[in-house]
């Protein structure tokens, strides 16, 4: 519905009128997250201070059915924290507080703007981290990455986010806030409305507190890099060491084009047959790592002979800076002026890893399309960035690719996105994988769900579920 | 061509964020994304290839030029230059009919007195007492220690002004701008006192170690700083060649500049629009070469953008560090800005911006130490942030 002088009257004495952006360059940069799908300048911008200002907007969008699209920190791949509607966007990066700690019973609570990045300088000063870890923490938030189930480096030892929410404060479509879970370590009380928030896209309603588990920093880790020129031998060498009955804290994998790209700020010697490399952090106690580490090299040796172990702090941290910025440094190897590199992410079980990069790679081959790969090998999450022109034809040929790597992780027992969500541009790969799996009802099911929260359909409209 | 520019720029930006999470106006705006590095880059996009209507110069004026965004880049983005194009196609050709009344203002006062305030008698007031040397050697003030009084009084007042009303002002002196003199009554005592002193600080450090050096004293112009940050890149071109072809004739072969802006100013952009430029440009921390007592006292440093983010080069540091306990609230090569460059156009952004400054210093360290006076005059919420001349004066063996 189209916002009308009274409704605006409305919303911004519900909001706050300093809350409100109308004017229409001030609204531009929302059009935009950092995903390639196209959004809309949103009608309206709000950037409320708390949930009562958000629980009264939300019920006059419920009255007038107007729009609404949650954004934290806009670092969405998949087009999830643009509108694609005539509707407002809820910006919630004003409500950036830390709030609590609480070091005795390990949790942190959290307002939804704070970066992750911000909040891990915070809990280092205590000893202490939150272990969800995207590449983008610099820029993502406590709202956005509970929102979308994010993932990163660290998810083979720790889980996605999923695993670090003990509760939430949470504003639904109709405007009632209510909290799910709480602050203790267990619950087992009815449903779990923190699971459902999880993941949720921001169509359910708006996040608005989160209640964290926090981890004590580990005690001492190393760092064994190891090189090889067939890509099943990577995630062979891998399943062996966790085989071993060996977590490590993470297990990263790139190409040579992505070896390349931060090459000049990983400042190691990589063996001149290196097509792919191996990264895994070991971590214990200071007594017993060096003889894990020697155990974990043995181990590798038997798929490579190029091994190469680093200790050092320092150089740790600017090897592990650069994987973390992989992905942004394959910009600098786009071919052409136009070209756009648009980020793959699906998973499959760690068992099913060399058989599916095997199959990932030669569809990659089969089109031709220049793809690099890397991924969080540890926990079966594979990264193809595809190099495409930005034109129909280009992207065309992306979403041809895309759809055949969706299918080989479907194949292979995984899902279509691992920790980037669904947003508009998987939409169509999350129908298809229910629909391989014969289980068309789960997404009706969601749907149902959705319409209890958001009865008007008002919340984030056109993501996840396809039309 | 400078749409060109810009669009060069624009089209290489992914639309990442993490430029935002470092951009200090964007909180201090209230999270408002035009005010925030990633915004910036998608409305010059935006206004470039639509030429649509728009009101964009508060987006582009409020930037700090403190290049915290570059430093994060993953595509090596600067919206910080960005925004200094944006800036110059506004002032140059009035696009989309924005203007800013006050830039004008201190434009049409720059070009008329060589000096933004019209102070040029005031400006030289510090040295009076002091004899320099017959040198082809200069000392370089920039104006801008001499300046800080008289913004701190504006900005003082202007919190009291509405916003039309001093754009009805700066308009008024635009047309009259020897009007702009009155202001030489108008200034805050104790920043007036602190900022002379400073000034004779760094004669004192400078003439203990040894160097010559002599000071132009009225006949100092002010380096166009402004006219350049502020987009008016012809008029800034025309008058920094002015500048230099003074310099020139009084035989200046070096210059020793106090303060990063001016520094960063003469050292990198005016090779850019002189030709031939050949003064050698030094920063005065560079030259000071003797022996300080040692303290055990916790300080921190507010490093200049220009210096750390602008990718300059000091000494400043390694003296602090031999002197006292340096405890940084960034690796070195990384800084925060003071919210100073928006004092004028944009105060509440710049009081935001420096209050939180001043509070993650004030955690770090008990002393704060500015070596620019635009952070001092930004951050000296109390009396614990002390300017590099002063503090280091006081540990002369
Ligand atoms: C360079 C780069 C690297 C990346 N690396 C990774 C990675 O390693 N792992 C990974 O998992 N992701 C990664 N991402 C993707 C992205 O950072 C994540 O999806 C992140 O979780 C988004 O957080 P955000 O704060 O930016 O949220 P936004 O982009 O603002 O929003 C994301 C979603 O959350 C919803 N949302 C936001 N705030 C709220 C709220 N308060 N209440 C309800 N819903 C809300 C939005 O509606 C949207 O659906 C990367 C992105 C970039 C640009
Ligand atoms: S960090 Fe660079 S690429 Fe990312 S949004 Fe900012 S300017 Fe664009
Ligand atoms: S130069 Fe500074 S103020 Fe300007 S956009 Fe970059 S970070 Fe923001």
């Amino acid at each position: 519905m189209n916002i009308n002088n009274d409704i605006l009257n409305e919303i911004r004495q519900a909001a706050g009128e300093n809350n409100v952006l109308q004017n229409l360059e001030e609204k531009i940069p929302y059009k935009n997250d950092a995903s390639y799908m196209p959004g809309r300048i949103p009608e309206l911008v709000i950037i409320p201070e708390n949930s009562d200002q958000i629980s009264r907007v939300l019920k006059l969008c419920t009255k007038y059915k107007i729009d609404v699209t949650v954004r934290s920190g806009g670092t969405s791949l998949t087009g999830s924290s643009v509108t694609n509607y005539n509707g407002i966007i809820i910006n919630t990066m004003k409500m950036d507080k830390i709030l609590e700690l609480n070091i005795a019973s390990r949790y942190v609570v959290c307002q939804p703007g704070v970066r992750l990045d911000n909040l891990n300088e915070y809990l280092n000063k205590y000893g202490f981290f939150y272990p969800p870890d995207p590449a983008s923490s610099k820029a993502s938030t406590v709202g956005g990455t509970i929102s979308t189930n994010a993932g990163g480096l660290r998810a083979v030892r720790y889980g996605a986010t999923k695993e670090w929410v003990l509760g939430t404060e949470f504003v639904t479509a109709t405007g009632e806030i209510i909290r799910t879970g709480e602050y203790t370590l267990k619950r087992s009380a009815g449903y779990d409305l923190t699971a459902l928030i999880i993941g949720s896209e921001g169509t359910l309603g708006v996040l608005t507190e989160a209640i964290l588990k926090i981890e004590p920093l580990p005690e001492k880790y190393g760092r064994i890099l190891s090189f090889y020129n067939d890509i099943y031998d990577v995630g062979s060498a891998l399943s062996a060491v966790k085989n071993a009955g060996i977590t490590p804290l993470i297990a990263e994998f790139m190409d040579l084009k992505t070896i390349n790209s931060i090459r000049d700020k990983l400042n190691i010697k990589i063996p001149d047959y290196t097509q792919f490399m191996l990264m895994v952090d070991i971590d214990s106690t200071e007594a017993s790592l060096k003889g894990k580490i020697e155990n974990v090299e043995k181990i590798i040796k038997n798929y490579t002979k190029d091994v190469l172990t680093i200790m050092d702090q320092k150089t740790m941290d600017e090897i592990y800076k650069a994987r973390k910025g992989a992905y942004s440094a394959l910009l600098n190897q786009r071919e052409k002026k136009n070209e756009i590199v648009i980020i793959g992410d699906v998973i499959v079980p760690a068992s099913e890893l060399p058989a599916t990069l095997k199959e990932i790679k030669n569809a990659v081959d089969k089109m031709k399309i220049n793809v690099s790969l890397f991924g969080h090998i540890g926990d079966g999450n594979i990264h193809a960035n595809i190099f495409a022109e930005n034109t129909k034809t280009g992207l065309e040929k992306v979403e041809k690719l895309q759809m055949e790597i969706a299918m080989a992780a479907i194949r292979h027992k995984g899902c279509v996105s691992a920790e980037h969500g669904i947003g508009t541009e998987k939409n169509k790969l999350l129908y298809e994988e229910y629909k391989e799996r014969n289980s068309l009802y789960s997404l009706e099911l969601m749907k149902r769900i959705k319409a209890v929260f958001d009865p008007e359909n008002i919340m984030n409209r056109g993501k996840i579920f396809y039309d | 061509m400078t749409k060109n520019q810009i669009l060069k720029i624009t089209d290489e930006c992914i639309k990442c964020g993490f430029c935002e999470s470092v951009c200090p106006t964007l909180p201090a705006a209230g999270y408002n994304s035009i005010k925030g590095a990633r915004g910036r880059i998608i409305l010059a996009q935006f206004a470039i290839n639509t030429g649509e209507e728009l009101q964009i110069s508060d987006s582009f004026y409020s930037c700090l030029d403190c290049f915290a965004c570059l430093q994060v880049c993953p595509a090596g983005v600067n919206a910080g230059e960005l925004s200094h194009l944006m800036k110059e196609e506004i002032a140059e050709k009035h696009i989309n009919g924005n203007r800013v009344d006050i830039a004008d203002m201190i434009k049409e006062t720059i070009l008329r007195f060589r000096n933004p305030l019209g102070l040029n008698r005031e400006s030289a007031e510090w040295a009076s007492s002091i004899n320099f040397d017959e040198s082809d050697t200069i000392l370089f003030t920039g104006d801008m220690y001499q300046l800080m009084a008289y913004t701190k009084f504006i900005n003082y007042v202007r919190k009291y002004f509405d916003r039309n009303l001093f754009n009805a002002f700066s308009r008024l002196i635009s047309r009259h701008p020897d009007l702009i003199k009155l202001s030489r009554h108008f200034y805050d005592i104790n920043m007036k006192v602190k900022m002379e002193n400073n000034l004779r600080n760094i004669v004192r450090l400078l003439k203990m170690s040894g160097v010559k050096f002599n000071y132009l004293r009225e006949d100092e112009d002010y380096p166009g700083m402004f006219l350049y940050d502020l987009g008016y890149i012809n008029e800034f071109k025309k008058y920094a060649n002015n500048v230099y072809n003074k310099l020139k004739k009084l035989n200046v072969k070096k210059i020793i500049c106090i303060d990063p802006h001016t520094y960063d100013l003469m050292k990198n952009i005016y090779p850019e629009y002189i030709k031939n430029y050949d003064i050698e440009i030094y920063y005065y921390t560079d030259l000071i070469n003797m022996n300080f007592e040692k303290t055990s006292e916790e300080i921190t440093v507010q490093q200049p953008c220009h210096i750390v983010l602008h990718k300059n080069n000091y000494r400043a540091l390694d003296i602090l560090k031999k002197s006292a306990n340096v405890k940084l609230n960034e690796p070195e090569n990384l800084t925060s800005c003071c919210g100073g460059p928006d004092e004028l156009l944009f105060p509440e952004i710049a009081s935001e911006v420096s209050y939180k400054r001043y509070n993650n210093l004030k955690q770090t360290a008990g002393k704060i130490i500015t070596i620019c006076p635009l952070c001092y005059n930004n951050l000296s919420y109390d009396e614990n942030v002390i300017d590099f001349s002063d503090f280091m004066i006081k540990l002369i063996k």
